[in-house]
């Protein structure tokens, strides 16, 4: 019935929609095709508008100034490569992709750890589970601010509670937010536990995918409740880590707000800390050098394409699809 | 079509109307708003108390004060400035101000001060000197600040010495250092953290020295008497009478003098007010003395705020009014009543001394501020101050030896003034 009328009104159409119809081709002449695409093309228009205002006009603008030389506050001249090839003599920059991939390399770190505590939390009869899953989402809807601040305290070198409970099984103090490298480290312990609560929730459902035939199948095959895990959860899930991976390296890569909490432009040690979005800041927004400061973001964008991709190539010796 | 045509036409006419009634409503008639922009909530009341002031005197102007943190406030200035959305009136500090002064992105008024007869020359010149561009004057400074020694009474009195007096020298306070740090109670004489404003530039001025040629286009770090002004804060660090740089990034000099950690600290006259609530200066055991004299002299930095006017200003007329106000010696009654700074006129120092008689004798602190000199400042300031950090706490810690951490600072800076001329 619906496939024969050929729809007169929108609310018509709408209605023709809702009922069932045949797959394929869609009936009508060009007439009805050309209409349907000029309503999804309307319907598109509000969120293309969006996005082209807050992100293409922005990225575009942003690589048209990474080869200009601005003004300190407006107007900029067109100087090619020349902010790249300052940029590739920039000790400084180099020394914040270093920080920024060992802060993304420990990141990684999430993935045996959210394994472990989702395997826990999938325990069967485990007592106040939905307790434990809020407690460890709590540091994910936290803002960032205030948890730089509290592990600020926390990591403070002389009244710290860190340094206080290693000094109890006799570990010297740690200068945990001056030290260069520790200071990376610390930052991303922080960015870790703040994104630990995301990542579990991940790996819970990606563990609660695993069918129960599968398992129940390997049981009486003999296997026991390791063997079990290695051979059967842990290929199933690798999709699920593979996720966890990506996303983890994509947000390490634009850490920020963590380095300028508890570190900060007035802390001797920023410069053992600082990473690429740390140094676009500091540029662009200290040393009033937007186009330099345009370049880093561009660098950054390749780099943070080419990990990822990277990531989608190595993903085929490990990842596993079948079920 | 001829339909449509003339409900065009209307349309336009309708707006260009509204266009009209816009600008005439910024004229004359009916009260104008105009916005002023600070960064300090803490100093918000005193400005309130002001602008009630003028606003009586200036029925027809209403002012609207806008507070911003001051982390975020001159990346949100120079975005304003980028588009011309500058506030009627803002606050400036002397470091970004050549910025705003060389881009042409605010108006000098001395055509305005003239017409309106004001005394600038009230103002003492050191102070116009710092809002002063190209010899054209852009602000009327009616605050200032010096630095002094802030120290623990009591802890004195327990190592057995006497209060530092005027007069007192690097030697004498090198020497009280010593005397007061106990390393098993875990106090230190003094602190010594990475602070250009506070510490170094004055102790570089003291020997003799500045980092910056008097036009402003070479370094200086290289010096002997830049190098002596450093030497001693090094020496301090190495020698174990101050904390750590370390310790000193995690826990501020300030909280370590309150807690009875630290005894002696340079710092600005602007901790005052933060200092007054303290239990130390409650129990009467905090004590200010004027800097001690080094090998060429005893004074101190000293910095102003001005209250700067776009250079499209959208109500030129109301905007110098009120900075007119701000300038004032009214203005300046009011401002030191607070205890935050100085004004820009002397016989208003008591107020200042006066808001803290109850918890400690500010006196030496009106003394040092006969005793000062400008910050060296040059046309784009922040760039190599975000060097300074990174190049002087290996000196401060004793990893780099004097003389080399100078040497990178000095290529470091001399590399932002040599970009800084082709801005």
């Amino acid at each position: 019935m619906t496939s024969t009328v050929a729809p007169a009104s929108y609310a018509a159409r709408a209605a023709a929609e809702r009922a069932p119809r045949p797959l394929g081709r869609r009936p009508g002449g060009g007439k009805d095709r050309r209409y349907e695409a000029l309503t999804g093309y309307l319907m598109i228009l509000p969120l293309f508008a969006g996005v082209s205002v807050l992100f293409f006009y922005p990225i575009g603008r942003s690589i048209y100034l990474s080869f200009t030389k601005t003004g300190i506050f407006r107007g900029e001249t067109f100087v090619g490569l020349a902010q790249y090839q300052q940029l590739l003599g920039d000790s400084q920059f180099w020394a914040s992709v270093a920080h920024t991939l060992l802060y993304a390399l420990i990141s990684l770190a999430a993935i045996p750890i959210a394994v472990f505590f989702a395997a826990l939390l999938n325990v069967k009869g485990l007592r106040f589970r939905s307790f434990y899953r809020v407690l460890f989402f709590l540091p994910v809807v936290t803002m960032p601010v205030a948890v730089g601040m509290i592990w600020k305290y926390l990591f403070n070198s002389d009244f710290g509670v860190v340094n206080q409970v290693i000094g109890l099984i006799g570990i010297p103090k740690v200068a945990w937010l001056s030290q260069p490298i520790v200071v990376v480290v610390a930052i991303a312990i922080v960015g870790l536990w703040a994104s630990l609560g995301l990542n579990i929730i991940l790996m819970l459902s990606g563990l609660q995918t695993v069918p129960n035939d599968v398992m129940e199948a390997a049981s009486l095959d003999g296997a026991g409740a390791v063997r079990r895990f290695m051979s059967v959860t842990l290929p199933l899930v690798t999709p699920t880590i593979f996720l966890i991976a990506v996303l983890n390296v994509i947000a390490s890569l634009q850490v920020f707000d963590l380095v300028l909490i508890m570190i900060g432009p007035n802390s001797s040690s920023i410069n053992s800390a600082s990473t690429i979005v740390y140094y676009f800041y500091e540029v662009g927004f200290i040393q009033s050098n937007r186009g330099y400061a345009a370049a880093i973001s561009v660098a950054l964008l390749v780099l943070t394409m080419v990990v990822t991709a990277a990531q989608f190539r190595l993903q085929r010796r490990w990842v596993n699809y079948d079920r | 079509m001829k339909h449509l045509k003339s409900i065009g036409t209307a349309a336009v006419l309708t707006a260009a109307a509204l266009v009209l009634a816009g600008c005439s409503g910024g004229g004359s008639s009916g009260p104008v708003t105009i916005n002023y922009a600070i960064w300090d909530q803490s100093q918000a009341p005193t400005f309130q108390k002001m602008i009630s002031v003028f606003e009586k005197e200036n029925p027809d102007i209403k002012v609207n004060l806008q507070v911003t943190a001051s982390a975020q406030y001159m990346t949100k200035l120079q975005t304003e400035a980028g588009n011309n959305a500058l506030p009627d009136v803002f606050w400036m500090n002397p470091f970004n101000f050549p910025l705003y002064a060389s881009q042409g992105a605010i108006q000098p008024i001395n055509d305005q001060v003239k017409k309106a007869g004001f005394d600038a020359n009230a103002i003492p010149a050191a102070m116009r000197d710092i809002y002063t561009y190209e010899g054209k004057l852009y602000a009327l400074p009616n605050n200032r600040d010096d630095i002094v020694v802030w120290y623990n009474k009591a802890l004195f009195k327990a190592a057995g010495l006497s209060d530092p007096t005027a007069g007192w020298t690097w030697a004498d306070y090198q020497k009280d250092a010593a005397a007061l740090t106990d390393a098993s109670k875990g106090v230190w004489g003094t602190a010594v953290p990475i602070d250009f404003r506070d510490l170094f530039v004055n102790t570089v001025h003291q020997a003799g020295g500045s980092i910056l040629s008097a036009d402003k286009k070479t370094a200086q770090w290289g010096t002997s008497a830049v190098q002596q002004g450093m030497q001693y804060w090094a020496d301090m660090s190495t020698k174990g009478y101050s904390p750590s740089v370390d310790q000193l990034s995690s826990t501020d000099q300030n909280s370590l003098l309150l807690s009875g950690k630290v005894a002696m600290i340079y710092a600005g006259s602007w901790m005052g007010v933060t200092f007054k609530n303290s239990q130390l200066a409650k129990d009467g055991k905090l004590g200010v003395a004027v800097l001690p004299k080094g090998p060429k002299n005893d004074a101190s930095s000293t910095s102003s705020l001005g209250n700067l006017i776009p250079a499209k200003a959208k109500h030129p007329d109301q905007s110098y009014k009120f900075v007119q106000f701000l300038g004032s010696k009214e203005a300046g009654d009011i401002y030191t009543e607070g205890g935050i700074a100085f004004s820009a006129y002397p016989s208003a120092d008591k107020n200042f001394v006066n808001y803290f008689s109850s918890a400690f004798d500010a006196q030496p602190i009106a003394d040092q501020l006969k005793n000062t000199f400008n910050l060296p400042v040059s046309l784009n300031s922040p760039v190599w101050q975000s060097d300074i950090t990174a190049n002087l706490a290996p000196v401060i810690k004793g990893s780099v030896s004097v003389s080399d951490g100078l040497k990178k600072m000095n290529t470091d800076m001399q590399g932002a003034l040599d970009k800084e001329a082709t801005q």
